[in-house]
């Protein structure tokens, strides 16, 4: 669970390892803290997002590898809840190409449950920026389906 | 949360995970053992600093006081000699060693005899009377031309009464000038005799290459009396280091409040492939609130409150962002020790060395977004701890009685630093800058 968590908020498996073992450390030294009351389980999730969040602190003002797309002309064909109907590892290729600010809210928001004023605070962002970004991403998850849409039909082209 | 969570995102991620690997489990157990050492190695820097300050603190206390001491004692002897010489005009010339000696001894005074000897001393002085003519320094017993006083130094008893002392060749001389006009040429040993004779109205030194004259130098100095001084100036510095090289803060806070230990990583391992491209700082801009504690004549040890600015920006070559500006504002408390070793009525000039304890507290952040064509702006209380050291040369010009202005050209190298920030900020190395400001002595 903890390493699936950490594989959304990451944009590849070597930086979702990162977060993930701060997470351990943190958990470890972090023991007798917990109170006992609730789930382990909703305690060790939290404690693993806040160390994504963490990581995407660290990250926000440095280099990302993530693929930009020119939001201006942005209007993909493919709808909307296309998205949800992706299956898991697909999904998931395409959050991880995201930029992080994108793939941060979107995870916040899509998956954990979170509305955007906690989000903003989360981020240290207003909660007009967190809507933004989350529609933005949406817009972007939609323009990598069309791309995918596109190349499936050129294969199908030249092997027709 | 969302009363509506949208979509099945959250059930499909639900249960989604997958298995560590025995590499990360590896690199777990070393990371605990790091961070350990971590702790101890803030807790050395924090040690040594308090250590630091606190043999410095001695340092200075330890020469003030001597100095002090060594001051008090001259200035008791001066204020014995005149208070003592109010022309009761018995014209004895008592000779008491000035080390451990009472009010009640120091009042002692040996009889002239009728040849015109004084009665011992424990330490040997002789008085002849300048002018070769006269004898009229005293009703009861004058001292005659030429005359020898007869004396006694426990240390040499090979000496033989009536020996002319001063002729040992070792016994520096000092001429005083009495109030009945006579002049008299005292020697003694390095402890210096105390007189009683009538009124005193100046020393003039010796001409005599082995006297140490410094202590006696004190009374040409009017002005810098005072013990304490309160200043106030401002500053700014310049960094030395090269711009190619900047070394980065990063340590993230996140939502962790109970992050307990505090951190320096720079710019290698985790930060080496993805840190800025490049970075500066802006010239920080101080006000200094001082306070000093003068010990003796030149030395003084200087404290205060220092609020400084700094600015940081740090650079990036693609995506987001292309810039973050860290303006960051930290309180300063300087521990100086200065030594004025140039002391005029006016000028002054001093060099001082000490450490500089700076806390980062407030940090105000803004990132500048290509992609999103925004620009974010981030404002938080931080914590942290800079230690720097601290080389200083100083003019001080005086314009009245009790107030300075000065001039202090310094160069302070940080050695330690460490700030919790969610935003990279330029590590400071090796300034050069200078403050200007007034100081009042109380």
């Amino acid at each position: 669970m903890m390493k699936g968590i950490c594989l959304r908020y990451a944009a590849n498996e070597m930086e979702a390892e990162d977060v993930l073992q701060e997470s351990f450390i943190k958990i470890f030294k972090s023991l007798d803290s917990w109170s006992g009351q609730g789930p382990l389980g909703a305690w060790v999730r939290r404690i693993t997002v806040n160390m994504a969040l963490e990581q995407y602190r660290k990250n926000k003002t440095q280099k990302s590898m993530a693929i930009v797309y020119d939001m201006k002309e942005a209007n993909p064909l493919t709808e909307d809840g296309a998205i949800e109907n992706l299956n898991m590892e697909d999904l998931l290729k395409k959050i991880q190409k995201l930029a992080p600010g994108f793939r941060t809210v979107f995870n916040l928001y899509a998956v954990e449950g979170y509305n955007h004023t906690e989000i903003g605070e989360m981020m240290g962002t207003s909660e007009g920026t967190s809507k933004s970004q989350y529609s933005r991403a949406r817009v972007l998850l939609r323009q990598m389906i069309d791309e995918d849409v596109l190349n499936e039909n050129k294969n199908l082209n030249y092997a027709n | 949360m969302q009363t509506n969570t949208p979509g099945s995102l959250k059930e499909k991620f639900g249960n989604f995970g997958a298995a560590p690997t025995e590499q990360l489990w590896n690199s777990i157990s070393s990371s605990l053992d790091q961070k350990e050492k971590k702790r101890r190695g803030i807790f050395w820097w924090w040690f040594s600093g308090i250590a630091a300050s606190g043999l410095l603190l001695f340092g200075i206390y330890y020469l003030g006081y001597q100095a002090g001491k060594s001051e008090k004692n001259i200035a008791e002897e001066n204020n014995y000699a005149v208070e003592k010489s109010d022309a009761n005009s018995t014209g004895s010339l008592p000779s008491n060693e000035m080390t451990g000696v009472t009010d009640d001894e120091a009042q002692y005074t040996p009889d002239v005899n009728s040849t015109g000897t004084l009665s011992s001393g424990e330490m040997p002085v002789e008085t002849h009377n300048e002018h070769q003519n006269k004898s009229n320094v005293s009703s009861t017993g004058s001292l005659s031309l030429s005359q020898r006083v007869e004396m006694t130094d426990p240390k040499e008893d090979d000496l033989e009464k009536g020996a002319d002392v001063s002729s040992s060749g070792s016994l520096p001389a000092i001429n005083i000038t009495v109030a009945n006009e006579h002049h008299l040429v005292l020697t003694s040993t390095e402890k210096m005799t105390r007189l009683e004779y009538p009124k005193i109205h100046k020393i003039t030194l010796p001409h005599d290459d082995n006297f140490d004259a410094s202590e006696f130098k004190h009374d040409e100095i009017s002005f810098g009396e005072s013990k304490w001084e309160i200043g106030f100036s401002v500053g700014t510095q310049m960094s030395l280091s090269p711009k190619e090289e900047p070394l980065y803060f990063n340590v993230g806070n996140g939502l962790n409040t109970d992050f307990s230990s505090l951190e320096t990583i720079q710019g290698t391992g985790l930060l080496s492939s993805q840190s800025p491209s490049s970075g500066t700082i802006s010239r920080p801009l101080s006000i200094d609130f001082s306070i000093a504690r003068t010990f003796g004549k030149r030395w003084s040890l200087q404290s205060g409150l220092g609020i400084n600015w700094t600015k940081s920006t740090t650079f990036y070559d693609y995506l987001t962002p292309s810039q973050v500006n860290a303006s960051f504002f930290s309180i300063s408390v300087p521990l100086v020790a200065e030594f004025d070793f140039v002391k005029r009525k006016r000028l002054e000039f001093s060099t001082g060395l000490g450490i500089v304890n700076e806390i980062p507290l407030y940090l105000r952040s803004s990132s500048l977004y290509p992609v999103l064509e925004s620009k974010t702006v981030s404002k938080s209380f931080i914590s942290g701890y800079m230690c720097s050291g601290l080389l200083n040369l100083g003019v001080n010009y005086r314009l009245t009685e009790k107030m300075k202005i000065g001039l202090h050209p310094n160069v302070r190298h940080y050695f330690f630093q460490s700030m919790k920030s969610d935003f990279p900020v330029v590590e400071k190395k090796t300034w050069f800058g200078a403050n200007i400001g007034l100081v009042w002595e109380i």
